[in-house]
């Protein structure tokens, strides 16, 4: 439209910015000038007013004619088209923004699970690699120091007594160490971690376990998906241990083309999904949010479905390679 | 890495652990054991395996975790260059595939250092005899394998005979397939114009008439009857 105005129009470039400027505090859209000797199809009028977005105004919307067909009244027209281009334009800003806001949060949601393993696995390495050790030694020289007593039997009662807290603390942090960090994990790769954690969790909940994969043996997903499959099923079965009440759990890995699937199932007293997702009281669904939230991340898909009497299914789909 | 002098008429031990704390209470322990003698320290793999073949132990006491090399790994090198060695592990892992992969790959005795105290010495002699030692702690999980195994895979309850295919419905079975492949009942009801609580009811039968406790037995079942050969991705 501009470029069919001779330079000095005001509606080339500079001199419309310039209205804009001019015309923003009132917003009130105005009879422009008339743009002598313009070339154009004849004498034109121009009604301009500003789009309003937010303090300042995004632009200018003008209507050309010849004088006969712009009337004062048009005045409403231009102003409450420019309101409502406006209005769009905010809503797509505001969009984007809420886009930008959900991207930053991912990433740093997704920083802060990552953050959250390494600190684990540090703690994990720590335990055993330190205190652990510290531990075995300071046990194995309770044994040999008592060997040496003098025949007292309060002094060998009190290192045996020792002894045994020793070893509570070692089998305490050996315990603390696994939950922080499978080392089935990273030694023996998902498939032995997972059908473990299956026979682990219903030994622990008194149900039994049923675990199937079908995938290739040698399966390897990077190791922060991995880490997501474990800690999902892990969240999954606690949950079910917990509230289910089952008698049975399925646990089923497959690998369908690029994606595995992971299915943790049980035969217990199933929920009411939408209520308890829709429940204001977070505390009822922060479980359920965290695993998604850590599959969604991870580019994968979760879903739960589950009726009242007759249990409760997890479906997770995590990529297999490639980016999220 | 140190090498001790050995004494020809004991059994003669190296003692493999990055944990140099845990090395100093293995010397405690041995010390006073007139037929053991330890006659070589290592932190690290390279160092294990040099002594494993320069100074031909008895019996080598390995820890499983070694720094960052996997300490399965070094079992496997030091099986398979100092052959004639007994291995001991003395692990932090209390774990039964650990303990499976460690007897698999020629180790004689597991040991958990909270228990060395108590079984090593036990343990280093049982070895050194062509003998076998697995920390008590250990053995539930090798009854509980056997037990699994004696079993066979997951028994099923309330079945009769090999699961007869015939009896389902064409229905059922359509569900069935779709269920071991891993979809939702909300899925199979999209697939098959059903309303999800008849595809439960469907399901419900299915497994009610192949006598299965879960999903996964319908999987295994699915495999077993080629119903999800069609499919990609296995």
């Amino acid at each position: 439209m501009c470029e069919s105005l001779c330079p000095d129009c005001p509606l080339s470039r500079g001199s419309a910015d310039a209205l804009v400027a001019q015309e923003a505090p009132r917003s009130e859209p105005q009879v422009g000038v008339d743009p002598a000797g313009c070339p154009g199809p004849g004498r034109e009028r121009m009604m301009a007013g500003p789009i309003p977005l937010g303090r300042n105004p995004a632009g200018l919307l003008a209507l050309i004619g010849a004088p006969s067909t712009l009337a004062g009244d048009d005045a409403g027209v231009v102003r409450s088209a420019a309101k409502q281009i406006g209005l769009v334009l905010e809503n797509l800003r505001l969009r984007e923004e809420r886009r930008a806001r959900e991207a930053r949060l991912a990433r740093l949601l997704s920083y802060t699970m990552r953050a959250q393993e390494g600190e684990r696995s540090r703690i994990a390495r720590e335990l055993h690699d330190d205190m652990g050790q510290k531990l075995t030694y300071l046990k194995m020289g309770l044994k040999v120091l008592r060997a040496k007593l003098p025949e007292d039997q309060a002094i060998a009662g009190l290192a045996d007594n020792l002894r045994g807290v020793v070893g509570d603390s070692l089998e305490g942090i050996q315990r603390m160490a696994i939950q922080l960090r499978p080392p089935a994990l990273d030694h023996l790769g998902l498939l032995p971690a997972l059908e473990r954690l299956a026979h682990e969790s219903a030994a622990a909940f008194g149900h039994r376990a049923d675990f199937q994969a079908l995938v290739a043996d040698n399966l390897r997903l990077d190791p922060d998906r991995e880490v997501v499959a474990y800690r999902v099923v892990q969240e999954a079965l606690t949950n079910v241990g917990r509230h289910s009440g089952c008698r049975h759990v399925s646990l089923v890995v497959e690998q369908r083309g690029d994606t595995l699937l992971l299915v943790v199932e049980d035969d217990g007293a199933g929920f009411d999904v939408a209520a308890v997702l829709g429940d204001g009281d977070p505390g009822r669904h922060l479980g359920l949010d965290g695993m998604r939230e850590r599959v969604e991340l991870a580019g994968g898909k979760l879903s739960i479905e589950s009726t009242l009497g007759a249990g409760t299914a997890l479906h997770a789909h995590l990529p297999i390679d490639g980016d999220r | 890495m140190i090498a001790h002098t050995s004494d020809r008429e004991r059994l003669r031990v190296l003692i493999v652990d990055d944990h140099a704390v845990v090395r100093a209470g293995m010397r405690l322990l041995l010390a006073d054991e007139k037929d053991l003698c330890i006659i070589g320290e290592a932190g690290d793999a390279e160092d294990a395996l040099h002594l494993a073949t320069t100074l031909k132990p008895d019996v080598i006491v390995l820890d499983l975790g070694l720094g960052m090399q996997s300490g399965l790994d070094v079992l496997g090198l030091l099986r398979a260059q100092a052959p004639e060695a007994r291995i001991v592990i003395l692990t932090m892992h209390d774990d039964r595939d650990y303990l499976r992969v460690a007897l698999k790959s020629g180790a004689s005795a597991y040991v958990l250092k909270q228990s060395a105290d108590t079984d090593l010495l036990a343990a280093i002699r049982r070895a050194a005899e062509g003998d076998v030692f697995v920390d008590e702690h250990l053995v539930r999980h090798l009854v509980d394998d056997l037990v699994r195994r004696e079993e066979g895979p997951a028994p099923t309850t309330g079945k009769t005979g090999e699961p007869q295919v015939e009896q389902l419905s064409e229905r059922e079975l359509q569900v069935a397939k779709l269920i071991a492949l891993g979809h939702t009942n909300r899925e199979v009801g999209r697939m098959l114009f059903l309303s999800v609580k008849t595809v439960e009811t469907y399901r419900a039968r299915v497994m009610a008439k192949l006598g299965f406790a879960g999903r996964a037995e319908l999987v295994r079942h699915a495999l077993r009857e080629g119903w999800l050969e069609e499919t990609p991705g296995r």
